[in-house]
């Protein structure tokens, strides 16, 4: 019977997968993508994941977890399996994977769609698992603490370095995301502005009022932020009210920059820790509503499966299909990040070791999935509209009617009287040019859940989904900015131990300060660079964001070796070659290509050409021109960095391989456990 | 979760809301219990402190010790949480 249902799975996605590759210029139902999807990642659990669990890292139910040795009611605490799947999930689950595949879609959908479904069998959730073993069997260790025991102190140093610079690009990436979202948007400033006064209410209500009654101030502030959802479009409809609300792009990056200093300073029971809770209701109840809406509307892709722009032409960002496919979708086929969370609180929450492979290997599956319905989403729209909202303002002229003639000079069909209309139902002033993907998205979710649920409440939904994403991303703007805070005071208390004290308030002030200058920084240049910011700025992420996965694939592989695995260690040295392929590949070009479309240091001279040519402000022309630079000197500082742990780490495998030192794997000795069966 | 859905301490958030009902029939406080366990799996997947849980464990492995108080449970609980590494992704 249940071979049955593995056969079924198996036919299922080598049906979806070969409708794909046939239908070719005719639409195709976006249930096929899906079940494609599925039909890949039910057999890729059964077989692949099985043989990493078992042959690869053996993993025995009869060895004491660390949540069961270590148990403390608090953080080491043994959690039944699915309800650590969605713990863990929800913890990996961010923006990432509805973005990045949104931007890929302008190479059509299914090259993105490869890499989001094969990419995350072999090396995602590979990583996810691998990594979550290894922390595992060391008590929950982290990523960093790996990193210096296993393969050396440099090693460890750097990968906090790293981690840290990683952090600052994230956060910019993401918080110029949301600003491009809101920009000129009174329904939806006013929306997400209602979020922080709703947050300190259940903050209050559960550290003062009415303590340790999490559910029920979670309750009042979904409630509450749904009212706000509903009252933003009465406020945008306001003659009076809607221009207070009415906020330029660079307004929004300032207001984000001071809410992420606020919130990193302030306690955090009073604003960081309820925002997490409402944006995590709201992230777990929006991904199931989407996936139930697909299943059930399962529109037609409209976006061609593979557009003209694979050659790099594209308006969106620029470079060929590969690298920059790969680099695009980061979260979502692997993501260098997770291996942060992968040896967080989920190690410490293991009940048994067996666990590990649904919730390592099966939770990134399930992103996976998400980035496979963003992806979807996007291409269900038409290709026209796609367009209109994803290229720069710089590309599609000011206006719908400019933007017209560009869309149609590309071969696709586009109507101006159907975009202003699409842009009023939306309850929107403009939809052009809204780079990063959040509004793209918004649109498509829209009109899956117009379709499936709320006949015709569009503006409803769109604010809904811009809503979503904005309250994650800016959850994850103020955490990150809080955890930065807490790696530079460490680093910084090498230097003078004071500095290191994170209860003290001077040093806690001027860490936070540094770290939201640094991604406020990249954000404001985001916001005034011509091109949209998005262009320049995401591929750095998806760069620094593989570039983790590096450093974690070695490590990875270091605890294979030394495990005595060494001929297993291909289930992760294979991935590692392909990113290091993959991102030298596009580092090279971003850094070096003599198109100033793709190359910064080609950007940066030609912006001076323009500045000397009488073009440019020079004032401008210099900002754009430096950011370029600086842009050039982060990717090849990410690239040395990443090369040092890779020939370190190869270093110590062949030493060990060779028997000049001993395997010896610092794991924490066998206890057996005391839980029956 | 074995054991700690019988988690009974007067200080626990959970019994506190749920004492009023204790004297009704048994049908009812299956729905409790029910009702118990919905809300200790929504506190695990999202993260949020769960004193119950901690007290259960604390009476297993600590007798004869005071547990935390719940005030200074969630602090302990908040700081552990947010200051270690990053808890949530991109």
């Amino acid at each position: 019977m249940t071979s049955l249902l593995w056969v079924l799975a198996a036919l299922a996605g080598a049906g979806g997968w070969s409708v794909l590759a046939l239908a070719r210029g005719e639409t195709v139902s976006a249930g096929w993508l899906i079940a494609a999807a599925i039909g890949t990642y039910v057999v890729a659990y059964r077989f692949y994941g099985r043989f990493l669990a078992t042959r690869v890292t053996g993993l025995d139910d009869r060895r004491a977890t660390p949540a069961e040795r270590l148990a403390n009611g608090r953080d080491y605490v043994p959690t039944g399996k699915w309800v650590l799947f969605g713990h863990h999930f929800a913890a990996i689950a961010g923006a990432g994977p509805l973005v990045g595949p949104v931007l890929a879609a302008q190479f059509g959908y299914l090259p993105g769609t490869i890499w989001i479904v094969f990419g995350v069998v072999i090396a995602g959730a590979v990583q996810d698992y691998v990594i979550l073993f290894a922390s595992m069997r060391r008590d929950g260790k982290s990523l960093g603490r790996m990193a210096r025991d296993e393969i050396g102190p440099v090693t460890g140093m750097l990968a906090m370095v790293a981690i840290l610079a990683i952090m600052v690009i994230l956060l910019a990436v993401l918080a110029l995301v949301v600003t491009r979202s809101l920009a000129e948007s009174p329904w939806g400033v006013f929306t997400i502005l209602c979020t922080i006064p709703i947050a300190i209410l259940m903050g209050f209500w559960m550290e003062r009022w009415r303590p340790g009654r999490t559910l029920e101030a979670s309750a009042i502030g979904v409630l509450l932020l749904l009212a706000a959802l509903v009252g933003g479009r009465w406020v945008a409809a306001s003659p009076v009210l809607a221009p207070l609300f009415t906020w330029p792009a660079k307004s929004i990056a300032w207001g984000i920059i001071g809410y992420g200093f606020l919130a990193s300073v302030l306690p955090v029971w009073m604003l960081l820790c309820p925002r997490d809770y409402l944006s995590t209701f709201m992230k777990i109840g929006t991904i199931g509503l989407l996936a139930v809406g697909l299943i059930l509307v399962h529109p037609p892709l409209q976006m061609p499966a593979v557009t003209q722009f694979i050659d790099g032409s594209g308006p969106v960002f620029a470079g060929r299909v590969f690298p920059f496919v790969f680099i695009t979708i980061a979260c979502g086929a692997i993501s260098g990040f997770h291996a942060l969370i992968a040896s967080g609180t989920t190690p410490k929450m293991l009940r048994r070791e067996g666990d590990a492979r649904l919730i390592g290997y099966g939770a990134m599956l399930m992103e996976s999935f998400v980035a496979v319905m963003a992806m979807a989403a996007a291409a269900a729209l038409d290709p026209g509209t796609y367009f209109a909202m994803n290229a720069p303002l710089a590309a599609l002229g000011g206006s719908v009617e400019s933007a017209a003639a560009v869309i149609q000079g590309w071969g696709f069909a586009f109507s101006p009287a159907d975009f202003h209309a699409l842009t009023a139902s939306v309850g929107e002033q403009s939809l052009l040019a809204r780079t990063g993907g959040a509004a793209t998205l918004a649109v498509g979710m829209a009109h899956i859940f117009s379709t499936a649920f709320g006949g015709g409440l569009m503006g409803l939904w769109y604010h809904f989904a811009i809503m979503f994403e904005a309250l994650f991303i800016l959850t994850t703007v103020d955490a990150g900015t809080r955890v930065g805070r807490f790696m530079l005071q460490e680093l910084l208390g090498h230097v003078w131990a004071p500095l290191g004290r994170t209860s003290w308030y001077p040093s806690s002030v001027v860490a936070s300060a540094v770290i939201v200058a640094g991604w406020g920084y990249f954000l404001v240049q985001g916001v005034i660079d011509p091109n949209g910011g998005i262009n320049s700025l995401w591929p750095l992420f998806g760069i620094s964001n593989q570039l983790l996965a590096t450093v974690a694939l070695c490590v990875g592989t270091t605890v294979l070796v030394k495990a005595g695995k060494a001929r297993f260690a291909w289930v992760t040295v294979l991935p590692l070659a392909w990113l290091l392929t993959v991102t030298f590949t596009a580092s090279w070009q971003k850094v070096l290509s003599p198109d100033p479309r793709l190359g910064f240091l080609a950007l940066a001279d030609r912006t001076m050409a323009k500045v000397s040519a009488g073009e440019m402000t020079a004032e401008l022309g210099h900002q754009v021109a430096f950011n370029a630079r600086l842009d050039a000197a982060l990717t090849m500082m990410f690239v040395a960095v990443t090369l040092i742990v890779v020939v370190v780490s190869v270093r110590e495998w062949l030493l060990v391989i060779r028997g000049r030192k001993p395997a010896s794997a610092q794991e924490t000795p066998f206890v057996e456990t005391a839980y029956a069966g | 979760m074995r054991g700690e859905s019988s988690v009974g301490s007067r200080q626990s958030a959970d019994s506190r809301e749920l004492s009023a009902v204790d004297s009704l029939t048994t049908d009812d406080s299956r729905l409790t219990t029910l009702l118990r366990t919905v809300g200790r799996v929504i506190r695990q997947v999202t993260g949020m402190p769960d004193y119950g849980a901690y007290l259960g464990h604390h009476r297993r492995c600590h007798p004869g010790h005071p547990p935390l108080g719940e005030r200074e449970f969630f602090a302990d609980y908040l700081r552990a949480r947010y200051a270690d590494g990053p808890n949530r992704c991109c």
